[in-house]
């Protein structure tokens, strides 16, 4: 129920009081009169919260103006030219808004405004001060490149668009803005080109936020779990990055960003399964390394969900397709061992998942304990224990690294968990359990959708044309057309065709001798 | 609601056709043609390929005649509702027992070669379990899973066959057209039973997104299946000469198993066990799809999972208890099997592509003397 807006009042002591009331007694929050000298009566207030604006701002835009208004100035205008004068000469701060209800008075205090009161007047003004304290632009830390740029989002979604904004110099580039979450008031901001992007995605995403009806938005993975096509599911369809640079991309491929304030994460829709295994970097290096890098990416994804399985279903199941040296030493090592391979997987697996989330948790100055610990004790001390063979630990660490390896945290932890389930099927039905599981992770992810966007879209429904960027990196010159579907049909084709390089007919080394 | 949405495209509509095809004929067909034709089985392979394009070609223009209803909607407005009645229960009848016949060769096999301790019961309902997932989510997502299916063993026959080189021997052919034509054309009848799956793309023929492929996807579809049974039959042959492929259980699986690379990978059957193991359910999907297609349209239903989880129930405990052993289940297969299949995907395609144009031709006549 949205109530009636009420309008601010004529006397400036009411408005003061009102809005003392509302915001409580904090200590930030500076309220400032001003009166001619003689007479007592306050003419000017001035309120702001000291915490959210830029001090240098208010002080040497606002306050030293009004202070040097001279006193007949106060005494010479009634409330109405004391107004004017305040807005066109006065307030020296470029953007200014007028306002006249109470709402909209608290509300600009909150985004870190000064609000300039007059007496007798019934519309206030607002001067953006925004500003405070606040993280600069550094190096992201969970997306690092060795070539390519090195800016991170931060959390000041201003920064953030200016991010965007310089990187794409269109006019076409659009930002929406609206306030998700009644009591946090979060700026959330749509992020496309005009064009570009399929205007029914730009349409289905705004409609979906719209639709949020939540008292909080702290991070864009409240956002992401409101409006993401299916929640059950351990594949993310919605891609987060810190890099602008990534997201940029994303942006020019036809790809809706949406920055949500206070966090350095930007989502990015719609996503297909093949983007989480892209990183920025691919495009800064030369082609082949980094469609090799990509195949050894979907290889680490495919080590990481299935390794610790196989081993347990071969092992245990298949032991003809072990070559007989190694069955042998395998089968020695197990000897000792009193667990099935399927325990032990799990015993080791679940040790190292504790280790991963302890590494996470403890502060960074014992950091490396731990290290020496999951090695030396838990590693090599368990195996001469036999409390686990060797095989296991060399499984379950090469399954460990080969995580680390995807780009995407959201995608490898998807792996994670698959890795849980594909080990029971593949220590209780061998490989045709095995199969059976993946075949239900492919129908069920052949039904995934993003924003109506199939999820495994240039490979199937196969499009020839996108398969340049997916298991492979084609040159640049050879990536004409954007992904379909994504971008909106007629903008497919990015760039000319035929950029190939050539080398100039004439050879210059051979240029001097001519003459 | 999804229906009106589901759209698959010509290539997935192919590799659907070979896919329904190809699994369970992998399994039996060296031996059985073998057993008829000897070291000439290739041959009737081949000529089961001439006659099931011909069959392809029927069926591709008996799906042209429809204007992209669903199948059961549009015998419905054509010849009315009684026969849309009798035909819809007819081939859910048939195609949950299709489904139910692969299943239980799928389970035999599984509980043959690979898990000798485990419960067929167990192995039939997580089959089916994967399956009904499949069938919830519809044709779209089944026909993008066939595609990934579709490629990754298009890659790995070739392997397979890349490796297998050294192990044929040519001389197993001889004597070329020894067999009387009789003979081959005898051999050439189970092969081409296999082949005549292909109607079920009246079923599947109104989902694709351009109809003016039709006819393609559907002799594409019958060309690669049957090209695949001619290339299975001909290297089992090759390899083991036409006597020990009828001795051995399963020939195409003992095939692989000749593989070799280097001293360290062998016995790689299991590799390729695996990926049929995906076709098996890429099939058994699209049939229980089709099934459950044709008894949701005859009688409109809205809520689709319901039936779909009974008729999966009712095929997982036909394919338990229909056969006491695997012996009562090849007499069935011998005996049941082909008419069944000659009467579902021939007799009903003719019988229906002859009411029509019967349907036609009154309707025509009646046209001139409203006319006259």
């Amino acid at each position: 129920m949205k109530k009636k807006p009420t309008r601010i009042p004529n006397t400036i002591q009411e408005t003061a009081s009102w809005i003392q009331d509302q915001l409580g007694a904090s200590p930030d929050i500076i309220l400032r009169a001003y009166s001619a000298e003689g007479a007592g009566a306050e003419r000017v207030v001035l309120v702001y919260i000291d915490s959210l604006v830029d001090n240098d701002t208010v002080n040497s835009k606002i306050v030293r103006p009004i202070q040097e208004l001279s006193e007949e100035a106060f005494e010479r205008f009634d409330e109405r030219g004391l107004y004017a004068l305040m807005k066109d000469r006065i307030l020296g701060v470029g953007s200014i808004a007028e306002i006249d209800t109470f709402d909209h008075v608290i509300q600009s205090l909150l985004e870190g405004n000064t609000i300039i009161l007059v007496d007798g007047y019934q519309t206030a003004l607002a001067a953006q001060t925004a500003g405070g304290d606040e993280r600069g632009v550094e190096e992201p830390t969970s997306q690092t490149v060795i070539r390519g740029p090195k800016e991170g989002f931060t959390e000041n979604i201003k920064t953030n668009m200016s991010l965007l904004r310089r990187r794409i110099k269109s006019p076409k580039l659009r930002f929406v803005q609206q306030k998700i979450g009644e009591v946090t008031q979060t700026s959330v901001v749509i992020v496309y080109l005009d064009g570009i992007a399929n205007q029914k995605i730009v349409k289905e995403i705004t409609r979906r936020l719209s639709t949020i009806d939540t008292d909080s938005i702290l991070e864009s993975g409240y956002i992401e779990e409101f409006i993401q096509d299916r929640t059950y599911t351990p594949f993310p369809t919605l891609q987060n990055s810190e890099r602008p640079d990534g997201i940029a991309a994303g942006i020019l491929e036809g790809q809706i960003a949406i920055i949500v304030d206070g966090t350095p994460f930007v989502l990015l829709a719609p996503v297909t399964f093949n983007r989480f295994f892209q990183s920025s970097e691919d495009y800064y290096q030369r082609f082949d390394i980094a469609s090799f890098l990509r195949l050894i990416r979907y290889g680490s994804f495919l080590a990481s969900m299935l390794l610790p399985s196989l081993y347990i279903a071969i092992t245990t199941f298949h032991q003809e397709m072990i070559p007989t040296t190694l069955l042998i030493s395998l089968a020695a090592q197990r000897e000792g061992t009193p667990f099935p391979a399927i325990v032990e997987a799990f015993i080791m697996e679940i040790t190292f998942e504790v280790l991963r989330e302890a590494g996470v948790r403890m502060p960074r100055a014992i950091g490396s304990a731990i290290s020496i610990v999951g090695a030396l004790v838990l590693g090599q001390a368990a195996v001469q224990a036999g409390l686990v063979s060797a095989a296991m630990v060399i499984v379950v660490s090469f399954t460990a690294i080969a995580n680390f390896v995807i780009p995407s945290m959201n995608m490898a932890a998807a792996s994670r968990l698959i890795r849980f389930g594909l080990m029971i099927l593949g220590g209780t039905f061998g490989l045709f359990g095995i199969m059976s599981g993946l075949m239900f992770m492919l129908i069920h992810m052949a039904g995934l959708r993003s924003f109506g966007i199939p999820y495994l879209l240039p490979v199937s429904p196969l499009s020839i044309n996108n398969l340049k960027d997916v298991f492979i990196r084609a040159p640049w010159w050879r990536m004409s057309k954007r992904p379909t579907l994504v971008s909106e049909p007629e903008a497919e084709t990015r760039q000319g065709k035929s950029q190939k390089p050539e080398p100039p007919n004439t050879d210059p080394a051979h240029e001097g001798d001519r003459g | 609601m999804m229906k009106a949405t589901e759209k698959i495209t010509a290539l997935q509509a192919t590799a659907l056709l070979m896919l329904a095809i190809m699994p369970t004929g992998l399994l039996y067909l060296p031996a059985i043609v073998t057993k008829i034709a000897a070291q000439d089985a290739w041959i009737s392979v081949l000529v089961s390929l001439l006659l099931g394009l011909g069959l392809a070609f029927y069926i591709g223009y008996l799906t042209l005649q429809n204007p992209g209803m669903s199948f059961i909607r549009w015998i419905e407005s054509r010849l009315g509702r009684i026969a849309a009645l009798i035909i819809g229960l007819f081939l859910t009848k048939y195609y949950v027992s299709v489904s139910a016949v692969a299943l239980q060769e799928f389970s035999t096999f599984i509980a043959d070669e690979i898990l000798q301790r485990t419960p067929v019961f167990i192995i039939v309902s997580i089959v089916m379990i994967v399956v009904l997932y499949a069938v919830y989510h519809g044709l779209e997502t089944i026909a993008r899973v066939t595609l990934i299916v579709f490629f990754l063993n298009v890659v790995l026959t070739f392997i397979g066959l890349l490796l297998l080189g050294k192990d044929l021997h040519f001389a197993y052919l001889l004597p070329v057209g020894e067999k009387p034509v009789p003979v081959i054309l005898k051999g050439s009848i189970s092969p081409f039973i296999w082949l005549t799956e292909v109607a079920v793309l009246l079923i599947i023929g109104p989902f694709l997104n351009k109809k003016q492929y039709l006819m393609r996807t559907s002799v594409t579809g019958v060309l690669l299946a049957g090209t695949w049974n001619v290339l299975l039959v001909m290297l089992a042959i090759l390899i083991f000469g036409p006597k020990l492929v009828q001795l051995v259980a399963y020939p195409s699986f003992a095939v692989v198993s000749l593989v070799e690379i280097g001293n360290f990978l062998e016995r790689l059957e299991i590799v390729f066990i695996s990926l049929w193991i995906t076709t098996m359910y890429v099939k058994i999907a699209l049939f229980m799809f089709a099934a459950s297609h044709c008894l949701n349209d005859l009688f409109r239903i809205e809520n689709k999972l319901p039936i779909q989880l009974g008729l999966g129930l009712f095929t997982l405990m036909t394919a338990l208890y229909s056969w006491d052993n695997t012996a009562d289940f090849s007499e069935f297969m011998r005996l049941a099997g082909p008419p069944h299949l000659f009467l579902a995907n021939i007799a009903i395609p003719l019988l229906l592509g002859i009411a029509l144009w019967f349907m036609k031709r009154t309707a025509h006549r009646r046209g001139e003397q409203n006319d006259g």
